[in-house]
């Protein structure tokens, strides 16, 4: 399980985006896991596993917080604003992908981390999300493509930016 | 396939979550088509784009040491959990006596109880109205029913009577009664010889079992039929006691027909097996061989069930038509 220690920090890292509190719930999936190892069933993925115990912790935590994940349905949001999806920008950089990540709504961040990032499929993503599969399904598709959207926009405002720094030299 | 199901479809294809013929339509569609193309191979940019500045995001990375000090917390809460057991087993040994208290003081009511006729008699009334209703009616036995020659031969060779009598057509005064089946069957950890019957279009069914003093009290201690227990969904059993069995006839008929019909049928049989246990006395004791906690029957019969109407048990493949009534 400690080989996976450090996936599990990132990920906690990037949901509750603080590094003592990702540290301890990277502790505390390790003891959970450990604690109910008896549950484990071997051959399956590991990781998977410990993913989903780390999200009910941070869950757990979130809602002792009193914060909540999802503001509003972002199935709702979006299900009549997307009839165009972009194409993949040809340049990316690191810190463009990553910023057009945090524009989504929490709950695209999560499936889009877990199904595209940690590579868990549809049924173990819906496992450690407690969610049913169609939902990860749907909210993949709609997260990826608000993603590609917010990469396009992210472009024309560097494009435009570098334009402008090109005009005033 | 369409570019319009490509793009429902790239999502899933991405994450190999498609089955292998769909897969396959895909890849054709994408040999002769440079606009999906593109479009799959932008998102699988995207998807390793997002993989590595995850990966790789320098406010993402774990301290050198986190490794080390989730090992140290193991240790810990290991050692911690440990010594928690010493007082914890404490409390087990204590709460051991009490169940071990409990349960000796169970076993001795339960021993009451059976000593008791009249609460034995209801038990094997019970048993006897379960194995007619799961095996006779709804044919759900958790174990199915094994030949009577088998039941002989593991049980109690007793049983070994039940393949001739009642014979397959009995005439009574109250009707003519038609033998469907005969096998030995298991109910409520008590073994049975089973013989379903047909009378007046109703099922009836005979069993014999080993009779632990249930079958008939000193009054009735001869083979005279007579109701035990309570009557249960409508289903009565009449009980005649053999030299070391009960035979009981369970059914949804008034109690006067079924004490009728165990004259003409249960009565016979009780003669006949006192006759055995004449000729036969060094068979052994089937108080202790029936009882199916004593001896585990195998679960399924050896051989095809007997057969000896057209109609066969549903244990066995077919199903008789008296259960339909």
């Amino acid at each position: 399980m400690l080989p996976h220690a450090a996936r599990l920090f990132r990920l906690a890292m990037w949901l509750v985006r603080n590094r003592a509190d990702a540290e301890d719930v990277v502790q505390e999936t390790m003891i959970q896991a450990l604690r109910s190892f008896h549950r484990y069933q071997p051959g399956t993925n590991c990781r998977a596993w410990l993913i989903t115990i780390l999200q009910r912790i941070v869950s757990n935590r979130r809602r002792t917080k009193g914060r909540s994940i999802v503001v509003d349905d972002p199935e709702d949001r979006i299900a009549n604003t997307v009839p165009f999806v972009p194409p993949v920008p040809q340049e990316l950089t690191d810190e463009q992908v990553l910023e057009s990540l945090r524009k989504l709504p929490t709950a695209f961040q999560e499936v889009i981390l877990l199904c595209d990032v940690e590579d868990l499929s549809y049924k173990e993503a819906a496992e450690a999300l407690a969610i049913p599969i169609g939902t990860v399904m749907s909210r993949l598709h709609r997260g990826r493509a608000q993603l590609r959207r917010e990469l396009v926009a992210s472009e024309v405002v560097s494009l435009g930016s570098r334009n402008a720094e090109s005009t005033l030299a | 396939m369409s570019c319009r199901d490509i793009r429902e479809l790239a999502d899933s294809f991405l994450c190999e979550e498609l089955l292998a013929e769909t897969n396959h339509e895909i890849l054709r569609h994408l040999e002769t088509c440079p606009s999906c193309r593109m479009d799959i191979d932008g998102r699988r940019r995207l998807r390793g784009a997002l993989r590595v500045a995850f990966h790789a995001a320098p406010e993402l990375q774990p301290s050198p040491d986190l490794a080390r000090r989730v090992r140290e917390t193991w240790r810990e809460t290991d050692l911690r959990e440990r010594r928690s057991w010493v007082p914890r087993r404490r409390w087990l040994a204590v709460a051991a006596g009490v169940i071990l208290g409990v349960g000796l003081i169970g076993a001795l009511f339960l021993k009451r109880s059976f000593a008791n006729p009249v609460l034995a008699a209801n038990v094997l009334a019970q048993d006897a109205i379960g194995d007619h209703r799961n095996c006779a009616l709804k044919f759900r036995l958790v174990r199915a029913p094994i030949r009577l020659e088998d039941a002989a031969e593991r049980f109690d060779r007793s049983y070994r009577l039940l393949l001739s009598a009642p014979p397959d057509d009995v005439s009574t005064p109250g009707g003519a009664v038609h033998v469907v089946e005969r096998h030995s069957c298991a109910f409520g950890g008590r073994r049975f010889g089973h013989v379903i019957m047909q009378y007046r279009g109703r099922v009836v069914s005979l069993l014999m079992t080993a009779d632990d003093g249930a079958a008939g009290s000193p009054d009735t201690a001869d083979a005279i039929p007579h109701l035990i227990g309570r009557p249960m969904n409508g289903l009565s059993v009449v009980a005649v006691k053999g030299p070391r069995h009960a035979i009981l006839l369970v059914s949804d008929l008034e109690s006067s027909d079924l004490a009728e019909l165990s004259r003409a049928v249960s009565m016979p049989l009780a003669r006949r097996l006192e006759t055995s246990a004449l000729t036969l006395s060094a068979w052994p004791a089937a108080v202790s061989s029936s009882r199916v906690g004593a001896r585990r029957a195998r679960s399924s019969p050896r051989g095809p069930l007997r057969r000896l109407s057209t109609v066969s048990h549903p244990h066995s493949p077919g199903r008789h038509p008296a259960s339909r009534t």
